[in-house]
């Protein structure tokens, strides 16, 4: 009996070795950078200074009362609530028309993932250069219907939503796939029922059978869109630097700008601490709410 | 081949006690089953037998040696698990020839599928191919050898735990409800089959499950488990007629025993169901009690003639047999009486029939304890 | 009867035009920037819908891509610097995953606590200290940077922890009689199980590190050293929107990669992208 006890003992040597190279990386590429983010929010420090101040809540004051924040909140606020019911609507639709459609299901299914699979930052300048106000298809066409131009990153009315489209495009295809998983483990037996109980139509399958069954997939694809929305970063950062006008200008932007332009250390880090705590607001709703799946970094 | 000795083993989980003081000697070459409800400590009996658990206190010797310090591999004991557990990455060969490989190449030899290379290795994979083709045709899955385990049936991949198993010639196989996954009628195939095989091996085989159908038809012993106690053990026909306890009488035999609650008196007579009844049981004490009998071993009368007398309220047609349950006043449960077809045919539902109960077949069992009380003469044929 | 198969071919027909119109938007930008890529600039410039190249341009516009930038420079560190993280974060976390399913040690729940709370930490939140270390160890513009912050992945950890639970007990059991010792039965038989998990992780997490663009925006100024979107990037900002068929040329080269294995796996890609799940 000692013999097997003492072969336990080692087990659980052998388990901390093995986890080892992991704990001390996540503490010191995770634990320690966050806490000295945190840390660094409470001074006043700037790349380049001699000396390093404690500032207290200064940098949340000047946070507080700075416009270009509050614009830059508002616009990744709104850019989410475009995006987040687009995306998650038109996968939805999407999924649902593609169930049982035959011999041209693969093809849709592989033009509409396509986006995920590609290089996203490419696509942006394809979409730009689309959505060009002079040589863009977009306009082309509109020409060519004898309609007037869109400007549709110059124009501080239309950038936004120019920017939320191409999100939409991108996330579509990935939440149409999720949607059609879900699809898939309803059981057929359902449906059944559902016929025997006098659901005669498409719409009366959809709405009690399906919408029902598809609740949890539902809320885990908005919460994975919306933890994606909220990081927004590469058209502000290379098409348009959030103009016009500050327009475009969105959180993880602001972060990049502060922190590795003006290299604003202390404010930068305010920044991103109510980014973490934006982020990590969204993931505890889905824990708290979504039965245990997790989000992905 | 060898015999297991298990000697006053107890195990508790998280402070619930699973297995008490329980105590077993598994003949050499014997086939024993460990038979109860779920949940009554025979899985983790066999899972201690085979190390996988560790027992509280106790100890397990197989062959006549001690094996309490020794890891699962070194106890050369085979188990066939529930789930049949087969390696799922390695194929119907793999899988039988792991066990052989583990035991008989080295570290070295196995590790870089060196195998192949080395002379010594190269002759006795070619021993094993022997073994496992051998082995194969005998459980009739020759032609599945490069199968994975998920490409197989449910009914294949049983054959084929039971093939990882015989290749290594254990000193034991440790079943562990083998054939729980099975639908009813490949169930009754496969019994048979692990009979034969028992015969033909002559191997030692300890035999864990719920189902005491499965334990009557194929073991030599029976020992029946319920709250972590051994209540009894014995053949299969001891058991049945003889039980030593109203639990493993109720246990064992379908359709299930009849039991009905009654008192002897003063004078040796039976009283059941507020009525005295003049049957010859000369019992060993007085007071409280507990009369069975099994459903072939009491018949139905004119309700005239009778002293307790029923309602028939379920007629169930077996085919070769009919049951016949009985309600009775004063009893909650019906009682069941088999009758042959001919005798049965007139029955109705809702009959007014009387019961007659031979003397020399009723168990009698103490109400409290429910331990056997053995008539004069029931003592006299056990012994 | 004839009335329902009626209105069910008009519904066909309706979910097949709808699905088709969302397939040409989805595919566009694609078709587009192929089409371009091939036409001379006076065709770009040319006012008026014209949908193909009538003269080709196409051996202009790619041999500028390659002439003007180190393309094939940036495909070999999207290569290194991809291969590097997805590798290092299956070396470390596969046993990390394997002790927290398997093996009780003092402190695992902690630790798993923390792959919890870290599964919640985005890269921009440490980017800053981690940007401050860099530039203070000098290692700016250099591989290592562009690798280091992302070989521990929390996920990966989370993912395969669930799939080392989910690997039957009685297998390892087995195992365990058939005479196999503890690290056999890790790398001989639970290991081999995982495979489809960790190939399902190393597409989802080479996907995500090829797309990258936040992290060697900060870490990287030198065009040598940028991974194919900041190349790309670097590309458009020094033609200054002008040479639209060149820029066309490279969006195409370096999302080339990803979309050909996209086509060629589509199982495994579409299992790896949504392993989130």
């Amino acid at each position: 009996m000692t013999a097997l006890s003492a072969q336990k003992r080692a087990e659980a040597r052998i388990g901390l070795v093995l986890a080892s190279p992991a704990i001390l990386l996540l503490v010191l590429l995770v634990v320690l950078p966050v806490l000295a983010t945190a840390g660094f929010s409470l001074t006043d420090y700037r790349l380049g200074t001699q000396t390093i101040g404690f500032a207290g809540l200064d940098n949340y004051g000047t946070l507080w009362n700075d416009p270009r924040f509050w614009q830059s909140v508002g616009n990744t606020a709104l850019y989410t609530l475009i995006v987040v019911p687009g995306s998650v609507g038109l996968g939805l639709g999407a999924a649902l028309l593609i169930e049982g459609r035959g011999w041209l299901r693969p093809f849709y299914r592989v033009a509409y993932f396509l986006p995920v699979a590609s290089t996203f930052i490419a696509m942006a300048i394809v979409w730009e250069f689309l959505m060009n106000p002079s040589v863009g298809l977009f306009n082309q066409i509109l020409f060519a219907l004898g309609l007037p131009g869109i400007n549709f990153f110059g124009n501080a009315q239309t950038a936004l939503f120019s920017m939320a489209a191409i999100g939409i495009w991108e996330l579509t295809g990935f939440n149409m796939v999720l949607f059609m998983a879900g699809l898939a483990a309803i059981p057929r037996d359902l449906y059944d029922a559902c016929a025997v109980d006098g659901g005669e139509s498409g719409w009366d399958r959809f709405r009690m059978v399906t919408w029902p069954m598809l609740g949890p997939t539902t809320f885990f694809v908005a919460i994975i869109t919306m933890i994606r929305a909220v990081r927004v970063f590469e058209v502000a950062a290379v098409i348009t630097q959030g103009r016009p006008e500050g327009a475009t200008e969105v959180l993880l932007y602001s972060i990049y700008v502060q922190a590795f332009q003006y290299f604003n250390i202390g404010y930068a880090a305010a920044l991103i601490v109510v980014f973490l705590v934006v982020t990590a607001l969204i993931a505890l709703v889905q824990a708290r709410f979504g039965g245990g799946r997790e989000a992905s970094r | 081949m060898a015999s297991i000795t298990v000697s006053d083993i107890s195990k508790a989980f998280s402070g619930q006690p699973i297995l008490r003081d329980v105590s077993l000697d598994i003949r050499d070459g014997e086939f024993l089953s460990l038979v109860g409800p779920s949940g009554c400590g025979k899985s983790t009996l066999l899972r201690i037998i085979a190390g996988l658990e560790e027992q509280d206190h106790g100890s397990v010797e197989i062959g006549g040696r001690s094996v309490d310090a020794e890891r699962p591999g070194r106890r050369d004991v085979a188990m066939v698990f529930q789930s049949y557990a087969l390696y799922p990455h390695l194929s119907v060969y793999d899988n039988m020839a792991a066990p052989l490989r583990q035991r008989s190449l080295t570290q070295f030899q196995r590790g870089f599928g060196l195998a192949r290379l080395l002379p010594k290795a190269r002759r006795k994979e070619a021993e094993f191919r022997r073994e496992i083709e051998a082995t194969a045709t005998m459980l009739g899955i020759s032609g599945l050898l490069q199968r994975k385990p998920a490409q197989l049936s449910g009914g294949q991949r049983q054959r084929v735990a039971l093939g990882r198993a015989i290749v290594r010639h254990p000193k034991a196989f440790l079943m562990d409800e083998p054939l729980s996954n099975l639908d009813a009628k490949l169930r009754d195939t496969v019994r048979a089959e692990i009979s034969a095989l028992h015969r033909r091996l002559g191997a030692t085989f300890l035999y864990v499950t719920h189902d005491q159908a499965e334990a009557m038809t194929m073991s030599d012993r029976i020992a029946i488990i319920m709250e972590g106690q051994v209540l009894q053990i014995g053949a299969p026909s001891d058991v049945y007629h003889d039980p030593a306890d109203l639990r493993v009488a109720r246990f064992i035999g379908s359709p299930r025993i009849n039991v009905l609650a009654g008192e002897i008196d003063g004078s040796g007579r039976a009283v059941l169901l507020g009525r005295a009844f003049d049957l010859d049981i000369a019992p060993p004490a007085h007071g409280k009690v507990q009369l069975a009998f099994r459903p072939h071993d009491a018949g139905l009368c004119n309700a005239d003639t009778a002293q307790l007398v029923g309602t028939i309220s379920h007629i169930e047609n077996l085919g070769s047999d009919i049951l016949i349950h009985l309600a009775l006043p004063g009893s909650e449960e019906p009682v069941i009486i088999r009758e042959s077809h001919e005798t049965a045919i007139h029955r109705r539902l809702g009959d007014s029939v009387g019961l007659k109960l031979d003397s020399k077949k009723l168990l009698v069992f103490d109400e409290t304890t429910g331990k056997r009380l053995r008539t004069p003469a029931q003592t006299e044929t056990a012994s | 009867m004839r009335g329902r198969r009626l209105s069910s071919i008009i519904a066909s027909v309706t979910a097949h035009a709808v699905l088709m119109a969302g397939a040409v938007i989805m595919l566009t930008p694609f078709l587009w920037m192929e089409l371009t890529s091939l036409k001379p600039p006076q065709e770009i410039f040319r006012l008026g819908l014209h949908i193909l190249p009538r003269e080709w341009g196409g051996a202009e516009n790619y041999g500028r891509v390659f002439s003007d930038t180190p393309m094939l420079r940036f495909l070999l560190n999207g290569i290194v610097v991809c291969g590097a993280i997805v590798i290092l974060q299956i070396l470390i976390a596969v046993p990390a995953a394997y002790a927290l399913a398997k093996i009780p040690f003092r402190g695992r729940g902690l630790f798993f606590a923390l792959i919890l709370v870290s599964l919640l930490v985005p890269i921009q939140v440490p980017s800053l200290f981690l940007y401050l270390g860099f530039a203070r160890a000098g290692l700016l513009d250099s591989y290592a940077s562009l690798v280091l912050p992302f070989i521990i992945s929390a996920f990966a950890i989370f993912l395969l922890r669930q799939h080392f639970l989910q690997f039957p007990q009685e297998v390892v059991e087995a195992a365990r009689l058939d005479k196999f010792g503890e690290f056999e039965i890790a790398w001989r038989i639970v290991l081999p199980s995982a495979r489809p998990a960790i190939g399902a992780f190393a597409v989802f997490s080479m996907v995500a590190h090829w797309n990258d663009l936040y992290w060697p925006l900060v870490v990287v100024t030198d065009p040598e050293m940028a991974t194919p979107p900041l190349g790309v990037v670097f590309f458009r900002n020094q033609e200054s929107g002008s040479d639209f068929g060149a820029l066309m040329a490279a969006a195409t080269v370096i999302s080339a990669p990803l979309i050909i294995a996209f086509l060629a796996a589509q199982k495994t890609f579409v299992r790896g992208l949504t392993s989130i799940r």
